[in-house]
This record gives structure tokens, sequence and C-alpha cells, in this order.
């Protein structure tokens, strides 16, 4: 006795268990093949500019020189504007410093909390909704931000402090030497974003200013732009465009860099430099190390990119107090 | 006969003193392979840190370890100097010195793959003021920082906290090190 219908022959069953299959198959793969396809449109977050508006190389930059860290960083912004120049009311401001060390302020590995702090408060006077002092260090996050005195200095001017421990990292997608590096996400959502470089000696790059301090924005694998330090280091200079470039040179590192901890290795230089043209900065930074900024691979080729001038004289100094 | 009996007596002393003496040479030289073994069983098993206890002092972080791939996660960008000096791998701890004030040291203990690796970090790290310091042969350093050389090893202490007595500490937990290390 048949197990099929009557009426229905073996061939038809087979007939139309295929049609079934592979209705089902092309049912799936399009369910599949749509997720994918709204994964891939979901677009990567941008690295915006920052800059208040574009500035053409040799923008202004000024250096105010004394023994009040707090004091040079007002100073040197009165004399680009003030703060309300590039920051609007309502704002996101992120500052970079350097806190990647686990280090005492008087070790000069990291930035002064004092000019961390000066400049939260001038972001906030300026009407800022929200400060943010990030960094991803290379020593403990919570002891590099506690030895350093800038989670203190930062949260009692009234920011709030994210350290590794605390901070979202995503796939920006971005290009070149960061390609497949996760960055920090509220250095994506910032309005504005201040890099807070200290200056100081680099064992393999010579110097770490600027541009170095950008690597602290980025998670596991950084090291990688180590490899090719001119080129990787220049490429961070095109790819982040902040609205200020601030270089402490408060106190200066000279030699040992980047760990340091010998206090006879650090020079009190008891300055700071201001500006919108970070490769003028930089090459600033770099004097302050004896160095001659186009020595320097890295200053040389942003240079070359447009990104700046490398003439260290464009900084004007203001004098002392 | 009476002197033929006082050669006999000098004789029975010489013996037993003869076996004495090989005795005690053959422990000595038995304490001696053992310390040499220990030293070589130390070398096999990787550089190390301190004692706290015999530095009278106090662990205040786990020891962390990083191999030539993870040695930028602690010195970032001067690790690529280390790698071309031989580096193999690097204990790193935290110590502490009861207060008040407490005085806390950093430690990391970087082997080489040869004694010219760790000597040549050693020069090139060297503060600007640093000194030999008395007590401990070998040992450079200038009230902040010291270092200290053994065979492939090297001990970079730095100190971490503004303290007067920052020195005696630096240079307890070296001693203890290159007593760890004999």
């Amino acid at each position: 006795m048949s197990p099929l219908p009557p009426g229905l022959s073996r061939r038809e069953v087979l007939r139309r268990l295929s049609s079934a299959a592979l209705a089902l198959a092309g049912v799936g793969t399009g369910a599949v093949a749509f997720s994918e396809r709204r994964l891939a449109a979901a677009p990567a977050p941008a690295v915006r500019d920052w800059r208040a508006r574009p500035e053409a190389p040799g923008a202004p930059s000024v250096v105010a020189r004394g023994p009040d860290p707090a004091d040079n960083v007002r100073r040197a912004l009165l004399s680009l504007g003030g703060m309300a120049r590039f920051v609007r009311p309502g704002e996101t401001v992120l500052l970079k410093p350097n806190v990647g060390w686990d280090r005492l302020p008087e070790q000069g590995a990291n930035t002064d909390p004092r000019v961390v702090a000066e400049l939260v408060r001038q972001a906030r006077a300026a009407g800022a909704r929200r400060v943010l002092v990030a960094d991803l260090s290379c020593n403990d996050p919570q002891r590099c931000f506690a030895r350093s005195g800038v989670r203190a200095a930062a949260e009692a001017a009234g920011a709030s402090v994210l350290d590794g421990s605390a901070l979202e990292l995503v796939d920006a997608a971005l290009p070149g030497v960061a390609r497949g590096l996760l960055v920090m996400k509220p250095l994506l959502e910032a309005d504005r974003v201040i890099n807070l470089p200290v200056v100081k000696h680099h064992g393999l790059s010579r110097a770490t200013l600027g541009m170095k301090n950008w690597m602290g924005v980025f998670g596991g694998g950084r090291n990688r732009l180590h490899q090719d330090i001119d080129r990787s280091l220049a490429e961070l200079c095109a790819l982040f465009r902040p609205t200020l470039t601030v270089v402490d040179a408060t106190r200066v590192l000279m030699r040992n860099g980047p760990q340091g901890g010998s206090l006879a290795d650090v020079k009190a230089v008891e300055a700071v430099a201001i500006g919108l043209d970070p490769v003028a900065c930089e090459s600033w930074g770099a004097v302050q190390l004896g160095l001659d900024p186009r020595a320097l691979g890295f200053i040389a080729a942003a240079e070359k990119a447009g990104l700046g001038t490398a003439e260290a004289g464009r900084v004007k100094e203001l004098g002392p107090t | 006969m009476r002197g033929r009996f006082r050669l006999g007596h000098a004789a029975l002393l010489v013996v037993p003193a003869l076996a004495v003496a090989l005795t005690l040479s053959h422990g000595r030289r038995t304490r001696e392979d053992e310390r040499a073994t220990l030293a070589a069983l130390r070398a096999l098993a990787g550089p190390a840190l301190p004692s706290a206890e015999a530095a009278s002092a106090t662990r205040s972080s786990p020891p962390a370890r990083y191999d030539r791939e993870r040695l930028y996660e602690l010195i970032d960008g001067a690790a690529e100097t280390y790698l071309a000096r031989g580096f193999e791998a690097c204990l790193a701890a935290t110590y502490a010195y009861p207060g008040p004030p407490e005085i806390e040291v950093s430690a990391e203990v970087h082997r080489f793959a040869s004694e010219e690796g760790a000597r040549a970090t050693l020069e090139a790290e060297r503060p600007q003021a640093a000194v030999p310091l008395p007590g401990l042969a070998g040992a450079q350093g200038d009230g902040s920082v010291l270092l200290l050389a053994r065979g492939r090893d090297l001990l970079k202490l730095t100190l971490l906290s503004l303290h007067p007595r920052g020195r005696e500490a630096l240079l307890a937990l070296a001693a203890a090190w290159a007593e760890g290390t004999r």
C-alpha cells in the first residue's frame, strides 16, 4: 500500500519538496544578505575636524613664561582671543593630556596637572556643557592619573576624568597607519578637542610632543606605530585636527624619556605654548629639548604635507609675567 | 721504644685530622655546588624581583610580566632599544615602605640575552647625576633612580615618593635583589 496520498506520484512529491527547499533557501539567503547589508551600511564613526575654523600654516601661536603654569595658560589664551573664541556654549570639550606614566609631577613624564586644571576652568568659563580629560596610559591607568596629580586637579576644576579603565573604544575605520586600531569613543563625540602634550625626550623618536600624544587615543596594538615612527606621527597629525594645541613645558624631561624617573633629568622651563598651528607648536617644543625641529623626521614630514610650519620662531614670545 | 710510641701517636692524630679535613672540604664544595645549582636554576627561571621581606618592604602591586611582545605596554617606544639589545623578559612591581608618609618604589627587572645587553642598557639609562653607590658593587643612582646589573639582569628602581629617606629605600631593595641573585 502506497504511503502517498492518492493521485500524488513520487515524482510530484519530490518536485514539491525541491520547490519548497529552494524557496526556503531563497528566503534565508535574502534575510542574511539584508542583515549584512544593514551592518555594512552602518557608517563607522568619523573623525571630525575640531578646529574653530581651518587655519593656514603659520597661524597664531604664542608662549607665556613664568613660575605659575596656570597663569601662563591664561595669558597665552588671552593673547589668542580667549577660550570663547574656540569653544561655544553648550559644547563638549575633550582635553587630551599625556598621562601615560606612573610618575610624580616633579618627574616631568606627564602633563602638568596645573596646566590641565586651568584649561578645564577656561573651557567651563567659556560655556562648555561638559569638559572631559582622557588618556589611555601606558602604565596602570588609575595609578597614572592619581600619581600625576591630573585626576585630582581636573576633577577639582570641574572635569570628568576618563582613564583607561573607563574608556569605551570603538572602530572608527581609520585610514593609513591607524587602520584597524580602536579609538576612544569620547574623542569622536566631542565638539572640541585640545591636544595637551608635555615636552620630553623620547628614547626612540628623540622627542615626544603633540603628534606623539595622539597615540594615547588608541587601544591595544598601537605599538606597531613605532615601527615607522616618523611617518606614523605625521599621519596622526593629518588625521587629528585639534581646536588648540597646548604644549606644556613647565617641567621638561631632558633625557631618559618617555618614562623618566630621575629628578635630575628634569629642567624647569616654566613655559606653556598655545597655538592653532600644531607643527609650529611641535617645533617650539623640540627647541626646548635643544633639538633642531627639521632634524626630526615627523616634523619635517608634517611640514612637507602642508600641516603647518616647522619655523619655531613663529611662536610669539609673550614674555614673563 | 718511647720515641716510636710518640711517632705512632702522631700518626694516630694525623690520620683522623686528615679525615676531618677531607670531610669539611667535601662539605664546602657541596654547599658551593648547591649554591651554584640554585643560581643556575634561578637563571633558568627568568628574572626575579627583590624579596619584599628581605628589603623590609611590602609589595603594593602584584608582579606584572612583560615579554618581547608586551614590553611596549610598560615603556612605550623605548622598547625598541631594549629589543635591539636582546631583551627577553621583564618583571615589574611596586613596593611600599610604611609611613607616614609612605615611600613607594617602582621596580623593574629586565633580562637580556647577554650581560652586554644588560650593561649597555644600564649605561644608556643612567641618569645624568648618577654616581656609584657605596655598599653595593655596581649600583648607580642619583637618589631617585637606582640601576644595578647582575649577569644578564638589570634592576631599575624608581622612587615614586618625594621622601628624605627614599635613597635608603632604593638601596635596601637593591641589596635584597643582589642577595637573591647570588
